[in-house]
């Protein structure tokens, strides 16, 4: 009874959620793709298995697969530790009314069990089950596979909710939880002991012997069990609560910057934000990691036009990370921006130069690839004009039409509050004109005129910037009370 | 001086404020009153120029808030924690704002001494980041970041609730001192008619978005409580 109600409730929640009609469109476009990849996977069920026989190797095709399922178990637990949310409720909200402690608890943990999406895979399977498996090893064996499928599926998923629970997005325990699977795969890969082999040799043997499927079924009990017995430690609101004390003095205060003024507190600002929460340090640091990024894309085998892309990859990606959500960092405090004395130059500028700061770091550090690469210079200048000209301006003036609020005190390490499509589908085609354009210019003239176009056009861009700004100051005016509204919806 | 010109807010159709007219003159205690949904936060968000008006329009010494950030120079305002940076210490906090409004850093010292009595030895030197302090605490902080702006006009959103009694007429004191130093306009909400009588001359009731009363005594904060006493008596 009381879990139907929970039920209907978490329908509610997401469908009166603000926002959930606006984005009809990106759910249209998203709704599409997951249609496509649903149709691929039904294709690939019916297809993987001729192809697999074709395989020079001695086993048959459910052998092949099935010497796949353990990896698919390490795989699928990864991706929905990572992408499937948790199964919450506002616990305060039903700690107080009398609902058993007991209802509660089996709501957030089977939840998910009666999700159709958590077994996508069987689109996959059961074609693949009946057009390969039923052939070669009788309707037994067949409801055995797909049994298997349904439990793996299971299993993954009470698994992933538990570590996601036990983890808590601390960021060290899951670095632990991809040393584990990476150690995994290099037994495989150094041919110490073979997952594959064994994968084969069980699942085999599994899916023709029902004894086997009621322990498949039993071992889904264990990660139950685990999150009962974590739900029994770990109840109480006040353990989720338990704040950090920050260490105040081991804080940055970048002082150097106090000297430039009002624009140089704001700039201050914004650094002090993004060092001093998790998600948003994390993407600093993820800046320096898309610098080694040279050594896929500037390798001799690479085309000139993927070259470009790398660049500008390496050198646009910390602006683009950061620009996207210009304001929506500030959404905690934005009207105290808006309404103390502060003008929406002085806001647009601190963040237009920070984001060029955001660009010439990654150029900078970049620079040693003239050492390792022949000819990578020009790359890697123009990549930095086209971002400094065309590329933050774009981002400033798109980031006002976010206004979904950012809750940077969320704790989680893998925080995607804000994130919607609609980023993505404005900012990815500009960061790719000039890989696109590279080809058509190099038709039309020399192999050098793409770069002097490309990179007189982001000199113009650099030159026209005092217009972009105020072009940004206009619609950072027009859509500052949209913004506000948005941010100070507390979802 | 603030003057507000046929203004109407409307959300989803619905009208949640309409003040045909309103001034309120330079250093005048400006009190707003009225039940929940009344539209008082809404008339601070509206002359602090966070929200856009349905028609009409507010001026700030004859500019208009909506077109001009001249205004900003002059107003301070604290209305919820969405004017805090919780992110910051106190101190951290004060510097900010308070180089945003031009204050040398001993104007800011000398400012944080006289605010001492204020922050009860709770605020100032705790290395804990705005976020990590109480509601109330919190609340000193931004009214304090408010005043030290030096404004001409200042708007608090319901300055008393969250505060210890201590507070709340130390809290007192120092506005009515202030406001007489400095000849400050202060506009402040409440739902305590005690304290808005003790530190408001001017007292506006707002009922559904409408203005329906507007009392103005000389300095006789009895004789306003009576009345304002009476008119939610019913």
């Amino acid at each position: 009874m009381i879990t139907t109600t929970l039920f209907r409730q978490s329908i509610l929640k997401t469908t009166r959620k603000k926002g959930f009609y606006k984005n009809v469109g990106v759910n249209i476009v998203m709704a599409l793709f997951a249609l496509y990849m649903l149709g691929s996977l039904l294709m690939l069920g019916f297809t993987l298995g001729p192809l697999l026989a074709e395989l020079p190797v001695a086993l048959d095709p459910v052998e092949i697969l099935n010497g796949g399922f353990l990896y698919c178990i390490l795989f699928a637990l990864l991706m929905r530790y990572f992408i499937q949310p948790l199964n919450t409720v506002d616990l305060h909200v039903y700690q107080t009314l009398p609902i058993a402690r007991k209802s509660l608890v089996n709501y957030l943990i089977y939840k998910p069990l009666i999700n159709p999406v958590n077994y996508f895979w069987l689109v996959f399977l059961l074609p693949f089950a009946f057009k390969t498996v039923m052939p070669l090893y009788g309707s037994l064996a067949t409801a055995g596979f797909i049994i298997t499928g349904v439990t793996i599926s299971m299993f993954d998923l009470q698994l992933a909710s538990y570590l996601k629970r036990l983890f808590a997005g601390s960021l060290l325990k899951i670095i632990g939880l991809l040393v584990v699977i990476a150690a995994i795969i290099c037994l495989e890969v150094f041919e110490i002991f073979s997952i594959a082999k064994l994968s084969t040799n069980y699942f085999t043997y599994a899916i023709q012997h029902p004894w086997t499927w009621i322990v498949q079924l039993a071992l889904v009990i264990v990660p139950i069990s685990l999150q009962y017995n974590y739900f029994k430690n770990n109840y109480y609101i006040d353990a989720y609560m338990k704040k950090d004390v920050t260490k105040v003095d081991k804080l940055q205060s970048f002082s150097f910057l106090e000297r430039f003024g009002r624009i140089g507190e704001i700039v201050a600002l914004e650094l002090k934000l993004l060092m001093r929460h998790k998600r948003t340090k994390s993407l600093i640091w993820m800046c320096f990691v898309y610098v080694f990024f040279g050594f896929l894309f500037f390798t001799d085998i690479q085309t000139d036009a993927i070259k470009v892309m790398g660049a500008i990859l390496i050198v646009g990606l910390m602006a683009l990370s950061y620009g996207q959500w210009v304001f929506s960092w500030n959404s905690s405090h934005f009207d105290a921006l808006l309404a103390k004395n502060i003008t929406a130059r002085d806001l647009v500028l601190a963040n237009y130069l920070l984001m060029l700061a955001f660009t010439v770091i990654p150029f900078v550090l970049s620079l040693f690839y003239i050492f390792i690469f022949d000819n990578v210079f020009p790359y890697l200048l123009i990549a930095f004009l086209y971002t400094a000209g065309f590329v933050i301006p774009l981002l400033i003036y798109f980031a006002t039409f976010n206004t979904k609020r950012i809750d940077l005190n969320n704790k989680s390490a893998l925080n995607y509050q804000g994130t919607t499509m609609k980023n993505f589908l404005v900012v990815l085609p500009v960061m790719f004109v000039p890989m696109i354009l590279h080809p058509i210019l190099s038709v039309l003239g020399t192999g050098t005129s793409f770069f002097w176009i490309v990179g007189g056009l982001g000199i113009v861009g650099v030159l026209l910037s005092p217009l972009f700004i105020n072009i940004c100051v206009k619609q950072f005016n027009k859509r500052k009370y949209k913004m506000a509204d948005g941010f100070r919806e507390v979802e | 001086m603030i003057q507000i010109n046929s203004l109407v807010k409307e959300y989803s159709g619905i009208v949640v404020l309409n003040i045909p007219e309103l001034t309120i003159p330079q250093g005048e205690s400006f009190g707003l009153v009225g039940n929940n949904g009344a539209g008082k936060t809404t008339l601070f968000r509206l002359i602090l120029d966070l929200t856009a008006p349905f028609t009409g329009d507010i001026l700030i010494d004859g500019l208009t808030v909506a077109r001009h950030e001249e205004w900003k120079n002059i107003t301070a305002s604290f209305l919820d924690e969405s004017f805090l940076i919780d992110f910051y210490t106190p101190e951290e906090y004060f510097v900010f704002v308070g180089k945003l409004y031009g204050r040398a850093k001993e104007e800011i010292d000398e400012f944080l001494l006289e605010m001492e009595e204020l922050f009860n030895g709770e605020i100032m030197g705790k290395k804990k980041l705005i976020r990590e302090y109480s509601k109330g605490n919190q609340k000193k902080i931004g009214i304090a970041a408010a005043l030290l702006g030096k404004p001409k006009i200042l708007i608090l959103d319901e300055p008393f609730t969250a505060l210890d009694p201590t507070s709340q007429i130390r809290l007192k004191r120092i506005l009515n001192d202030y406001r007489k130093k400095e000849n400050m306009t202060m506009l402040i909400s409440s739902h305590d008619l005690n304290h808005i009588t003790d530190v408001c001359s001017r007292i506006v009731i707002l009922e559904k978005g409408r203005l329906v009363r507007d009392i103005e005594t000389a300095g006789d904060s009895l004789e306003l409580l009576k009345e304002l006493e009476s008119y939610f008596n019913v």
